[in-house]
């Protein structure tokens, strides 16, 4: 079973690297629905390890709220932006990957320090730091959103491999925020395109901090 | 019957269910049995019928119940006027009431659930429930500050339950363990270093939620364009409640971890939401701008107060109360200044407010007392019980005296600032000295509340006696 987490957790690190460079909304909800199935595949490996059948409960919540209901309810508030194309950020496309390369490197060692088992949380890490560096580095609307839902399900899928004492309630506490994290992001995202007109968070300056 | 607590705010959260589907007309009906819900609530727990797991938890809940009384009557009149000033559709306000009472039950929650990972999903329904609450005006800046405050306040959240769970993993506590402070030892094979990063990416995380420095950035703005009932919800007991969690917490790793480390991060905190209050806060022209900066002056001093422990603690836990009371009143203040003045910028007519709207004005100079420290008002004694307790211990002093000079460059900017909205002609000419009506439908929360914020600096001891004197003992020989 350890194996089968290890693929899922080196699939959630690959496409929370893909979310980071990729160039329109389509492409981050694909991957977005690539992430949270391994999500789910995380969710399933610990519950065929027997420790708690129960998950079951989670594989299911998690297809259904991440893979079936978020990625068209964001679309959809997304709006006219769906259609939007571009790598507008802090850094360029080029310097961001390198920037994910050596915050996963950094993973990995971390996951190394003392951890049960170290392989998982590398890439655990290396996934969370990657996502980190999306929500602060993009700039359009679009890919800051998918940003803040490709971290939600890292650092669900960590959740799952520390939180052996948690039971099938506290997992449905936690898809059920991220449910309504979604719903938030979507009615805000539509929101902005709706009333702001603005396509990335430059053009939001009303307000002076 | 810590378990069954959960059925408390499940109340709060019907009422919010029943608020949206019921016709608009029907409002009213909801607010009456929200306010009647609350008042019983309060009433049960003054006649012992039954009690929160800990003083702390008590402390809180009163606090909560109580501001939630003013929030939900001052609603009424407020949002009456906001949405016939604004064309408001009917739905919108059905919707806020809806989104208004989820905010409460989930603050209720906060009080009383004493499940860290429960703590967290209450602390989530709390920041959703406002983001929407905050986009509610359905104005660019609205929408502006509710997207600011749920990139910022998502993220650590998502940090805070990472750090909880790694938190408990590394310090063996079962994960649905109801106590806040149960035993804990490291499990085997994790070293004490994972249970000082889980708490410190819970530190980081929850005082992200709390609006601490430097992860304040989200705060003035969405408590600038937030209805004036949440903006006093939000300043006065969301951003507590996180510091409750982070304190809970701490104290728990403690028995794991270094505490000194955990103790300094948040003094280290503090003092730097009180550098970034001092900064801020002599140039701000708009009042809840002003307010909200000052908010995070004072969840500084909380997290001080946490930090330095001891008799500084209790004058957290007190500071918890003062400072809500006292901002509840200048946040509902401030948006009746806003209806009247239809701004509550002071360089955009919202100025000479003691000739043309004496009761506000008036509220406005009393609360400004009050949360700027002077005597003999609530957050005074509070105030003076956290210096103290940094005072009282020699490692401490050094860092208590830097926060006395903080407050005392903080009370210079709130007190220059404070007479351009009381006294100073406004730019629009004649109209400027003419009074203006005041609907006592908005003036009476506030009088009421007044009268609150007077008595309990005068008398909160023996007003609150039992539930003081069981905070005391509990508290004042704590250190993290």
């Amino acid at each position: 079973m350890i194996a089968l987490s290890q693929v899922a957790f080196g699939l959630i690190w690959l496409t929370t690297a893909g979310l980071l460079i990729v160039k329109s909304p389509h492409s981050a909800a694909a991957l977005y629905r690539l992430q949270a199935m391994a999500e789910a595949l995380v969710a399933a490996a610990a519950a065929l390890a027997g420790a708690r059948p129960w998950l079951w409960l989670s594989v299911v919540l998690i297809l259904v709220i991440k893979v079936a209901v978020i990625p068209p309810v964001v679309m959809r508030g997304l709006g006219t932006r769906r259609t939007d194309y571009g790598g507008d950020g802090a850094f360029g496309i080029g310097a961001l990957l390198l920037i994910a390369a050596l915050l996963s490197v950094g993973g990995f060692l971390l996951g190394r320090l003392g951890l049960p088992h170290p392989a998982l949380m590398g890439m655990g890490f290396a996934a969370l730091f990657v996502a980190l560096v999306h929500a602060s580095s993009r700039y359009q609307v679009w890919s800051m959103l998918w940003a803040l839902l490709s971290l939600d399900t890292v650092v669900g899928a960590i959740t799952l491999i520390w939180g052996r004492g948690l039971p099938e309630m506290a997992d449905v506490a936690i898809d059920l925020v991220s449910l309504g994290l979604a719903l938030v992001l979507a009615y805000l995202a539509q929101r902005i395109d709706r009333i702001m007109h603005a396509r990335d968070i430059r053009e939001m300056e009303d307000l002076v901090g | 019957m810590t378990t069954a607590m959960w059925v408390i705010p499940s109340g709060m959260a019907v009422l919010s269910l029943i608020a949206l589907l019921l016709p608009t007309h029907w409002t009213h009906v909801v607010r009456v049995l929200a306010s009647l819900y609350l008042a019983g609530l309060l009433a049960t727990q003054i006649l012992n019928v039954w009690r929160p797991m800990d003083p702390v938890s008590s402390w809180f809940f009163i606090t909560v119940a109580v501001l939630a009384l003013f929030g939900i009557w001052y609603s009424g009149p407020y949002i009456a006027r906001e949405a016939e000033a604004h064309h408001w559709p009917a739905s919108r306000v059905q919707k806020y009431y809806a989104g208004f009472l989820l905010f409460l039950a989930s603050l209720m929650a906060l009080a009383l659930l004493s499940n860290y990972v429960f703590l967290w999903a209450a602390m989530e329904v709390a920041t959703l429930s406002s983001v929407l609450l905050v986009a509610l005006p359905d104005q660019r800046a609205s929408i502006e500050a509710a997207w600011k405050y749920v990139m910022v306040t998502e993220v650590g959240g998502l940090i805070a339950l990472l750090g909880t769970i790694l938190t408990l993993h590394a310090i063996g506590v079962p994960l649905m363990t109801w106590n806040p402070a149960p035993k804990g030892h490291l499990v085997g094979g994790m070293s004490a270093h994972w249970a000082l990063i889980g708490a410190y990416l819970a530190l980081i995380g929850y005082a992200a939620k709390a609006g601490l420095a430097p992860f304040h950035t989200w705060l003035p703005d969405a408590h600038s364009e937030a209805p004036a009932p949440v903006s006093a919800l939000l300043s006065g007991l969301k951003l507590s409640a996180a510091v409750l969690i982070i304190y809970r917490l701490d104290r728990l790793a403690a028995v794991a971890v270094p505490a000194p480390y955990l103790r300094m991060s948040l003094i280290v905190l503090g003092l730097l939401s009180l550098a970034v209050a001092a900064v801020f806060l002599a140039f701000q022209r708009d009042l809840k701008r002003l307010w909200a900066y000052s908010t995070v002056e004072h969840i500084g001093l909380i997290s001080l107060g946490v930090g330095f422990g001891g008799i500084a603690l209790v004058g957290a836990m007190l500071h918890i109360w003062t400072h809500a009371a006292s901002k509840t009143l200048l946040f509902h203040n401030a948006g009746t200044v806003r209806i009247l003045y239809h701004s509550s910028n002071a360089e955009q007519g919202a100025g000479n407010m003691l000739r043309r709207t004496p009761w506000t004005g008036g509220l406005l100079a009393l609360g400004s007392a009050a949360i700027a420290g002077l005597p003999p008002f609530a957050p005074f004694w509070s105030e003076w019980l956290i210096l103290a307790g940094g005072f009282h211990q020699a490692a401490d002093r050094g860092l208590a005296l830097v926060a006395a000079l903080l407050l005392v460059i903080i009370f210079i900017a709130v007190a220059r600032r404070i007479p351009s909205w009381l006294f100073a002609p406004g730019q629009s000419g004649f109209r400027e000295a003419q009074p203006i009506r005041e609907p006592a439908s908005l003036i009476l929360p506030n009088a009421v509340l007044g009268i609150v914020v007077v008595a309990s600096g005068l008398g909160l001891p023996w007003l609150a006696h039992p539930l003081w004197h069981s905070l005391v003992t509990e508290l004042a020989s704590v250190h993290l």
